[in-house]
């Protein structure tokens, strides 16, 4: 036990030191560069300091940063939730329908939109929220009509169906209102250019609620490992548990991506990675899989900024340029699964 | 006499239309083990789900400590009465210990973390099963025999008063059988309640106190396995011919020879 927990702890303890290192590239990069120092130095300046263009640029990367630490954290933690409920390594933070409804509701505000915001978001983070939740619940109920008792099958062919019935939905749009395409088209692959701290605060309560109710839901997680009818036998109802820790789940990842588009693949990788580190029970998994995404999403934002500047990339594609390589060579190395 | 922890009246199994187990009537006290025998896909698996409350019963009456099984709640059947499948597999590679650590759910919920109470319940049934050497290897890299006493320590960590089995002795060898009856008999002695399908007819017939045999066509007969066992009832269920005989220190045995013609083939 004790060789387990000093490799559990120092799992955690390289996560959070490669997190920090993360983050203060994050601060000196980009298309000025500085010094690590400086960068924290005037993050923090005196009281009677002037404002200087250095401390200018670091406070813009610096919330840009904070927002790509918070939703990689969240999109992670949510991954390794839905591949738990799912039983299932491909299961990402999208698979029931939360990404495509949001798209919907993006693409909608950006084509007819009012530009008018709610509950602190922005017109179209609005729209992109509402989305997602909207579709994770016609999910539920198309599940939940089909089978009432919905299993896990049902839940993921429904949120696949839904999810193409959205896609389809913004190809729509999109044909029908090309002038709004190039913006659509940005917002779609993801990215954190134009947001700050106003709009993390907006989605903070979303995204801690649904990180509280993951870490809640972590023995329930483990359970349902043996499938839904051993579960049944140890004393959970399968079902329900998979209704209420998904809408959880769902409702950070809704968060997530009005923040900052669908951002794909660190959902998907990170709790893979962690589950290399600390093993598969969720209690473990669950923070280690959100430090291991706020540290591949934050890296994959600096090469967006860094790479071909000052043209800035997607760091939707970013996140696939960097994550699957590293991916690819850890699973050809030693297989999926985890390490004990 | 106890009242019966587990009890089928007129109960029929099987899944939708298809009716596999008919009007079987059986029961199991405190301190007493049942076994359960009867031909491949005769129903063994389906009749013990039933009483679980895994799958709905078609019809009859199926009790778990007095209340109907279907109207109980999962975690409450579950701190009553342990199921042990015949198939396991876990996604992920949770170790042996964190498969056994899911028997106390029932016990302390959702939420509330775990006490001394139920480590020493997992390491006990750990070492119950003779399985604590394994404890830490991940569960899909145990042997077929190793990762059934890990289920099986999993459903005594859960601590209930009545152990449901389903055909526990797959995959042991010889020795690890009779250990295995040893340990149920054991159990049973000690005051559970336990219920176990088996094709070991003459293990039924020395650690049992009452067998439910099942046919072929989905009736079954209960009672002491010296009434239920006997020849002509086991020919008929398995449609094979057995030679019955008696061993000094063994006791009565029954050795199965030849295949029966069956009526129709």
């Amino acid at each position: 036990m004790s060789v387990d927990a000093r490799r559990t702890a120092f799992a955690y303890a390289s996560l959070v030191a490669a997190l920090l290192v993360a983050l203060a590239a994050s601060l000196a990069l980009g298309a000025v560069r500085l010094s690590p120092a400086d960068a924290l130095g005037s993050l923090f300046p005196g009281a009677d300091a002037e404002p200087t263009t250095t401390a200018v640029i670091v406070r813009l990367r610096f919330a840009r940063t904070c927002l790509a630490a918070a939703v990689g954290a969240s999109l992670a933690a949510a991954g390794a939730v839905f591949q738990g409920l799912f039983r299932n390594p491909l299961a990402d933070p999208y698979v029931i329908g939360s990404s495509g409804g949001a798209a919907f509701g993006a693409v909608c505000a950006i084509a007819f939109g009012s530009g008018a915001g709610a509950l602190g978001f922005s017109g179209i983070g609005a729209a992109a929220f509402a989305g997602g939740l909207g579709a994770t619940l016609v999910v539920y109920l198309v599940a939940g009509a089909t089978r009432l008792r919905s299993d896990a099958s049902s839940l993921l062919l429904a949120g696949t169906a839904l999810g193409s019935l959205f896609s389809a939905l913004v190809s729509i749009v999109l044909a029908l209102k090309d002038k709004d395409l190039h913006q659509a088209w940005f917002w779609l692959l993801g990215g954190f250019s134009g947001r700050g701290l106003p709009d993390l605060a907006a989605a903070a309560p979303a995204l801690v609620v649904g990180f509280a109710a993951a870490m809640a839901g972590s023995r329930s997680l483990d359970l349902l490992s043996v499938g839904d009818e051993e579960a049944t036998s140890l004393g959970m109802r399968p079902a329900t548990t998979r209704f209420v820790i998904g809408g959880f789940a769902a409702l950070s990842v809704s968060a997530a991506v009005a923040l900052s588009g669908a951002i794909g693949f660190v959902g998907l990788v990170s709790p893979h990675l962690a589950r290399r580190l600390v093993g598969p029970r969720h209690a473990l998994l669950i923070p280690a899989s959100a430090l291991s995404g706020a540290v591949l999403l934050v890296a994959a934002d600096i090469v967006a900024r860094t790479a071909f500047a000052p043209v800035e990339m997607p760091v939707g594609a970013m996140t696939a340029l960097i994550g699957a390589p590293f991916f690819i060579y850890k699973i050809a190395r030693r297989g999926l699964d985890g390490v004990r | 006499m106890s009242p019966a922890l587990l009890e089928a009246r007129g109960l029929s199994a099987g899944y939708g239309e298809r009716v596999v187990v008919r009007d079987a009537s059986f029961s199991v006290c405190p301190g007493s083990l049942l076994v359960v025998l009867g031909p491949n896909g005769c129903g063994k698996t389906t009749v013990l789900k039933t009483c679980m409350g895994l799958i709905p019963s078609l019809s009859g009456d199926s009790t778990l400590g007095g209340r109907p099984v279907a109207a109980m709640a999962p975690r409450a059947r579950a701190r009553l009465a342990a199921w042990v499948p015949q198939l396991a597999e876990a996604a992920w590679s949770f170790r042996a210990r964190d498969i056994v650590a899911q028997g106390r759910y029932a016990v302390r919920g959702p939420f509330s973390p775990f006490g001394e109470a139920d480590e020493a319940a997992i390491d006990g049934a750990l070492a119950a099963m003779d399985a604590t050497a394994f404890a830490g290897r991940s569960f899909s890299s145990l042997s077929g025999g190793e990762a059934r006493r890990v289920m099986i320590a999993r459903a005594l960590a859960q601590e209930t008063p009545l152990l449901v089995l389903d055909e526990p002795a797959a995959h042991l060898d010889p020795g690890r059988q009779v250990e295995l009856m040893e340990i149920l008999a054991g159990l049973a002695r000690s005051g559970k309640a336990i219920a176990v399908s088996a094709h070991d007819v003459n293990a039924a017939r020395r650690f049992a106190d009452l067998a439910l045999l099942v046919g072929r066509d989905g009736s079954s007969a209960f009672g002491p396995p010296s009434e239920i066992l006997t020849p002509e009832r086991l020919e008929d269920a398995y449609d094979t011919h057995f030679i019955h005989g008696d061993h000094e220190t063994y006791g009565h045995f029954v050795l199965p020879i030849s295949r029966k013609q069956r009526k129709g083939d």
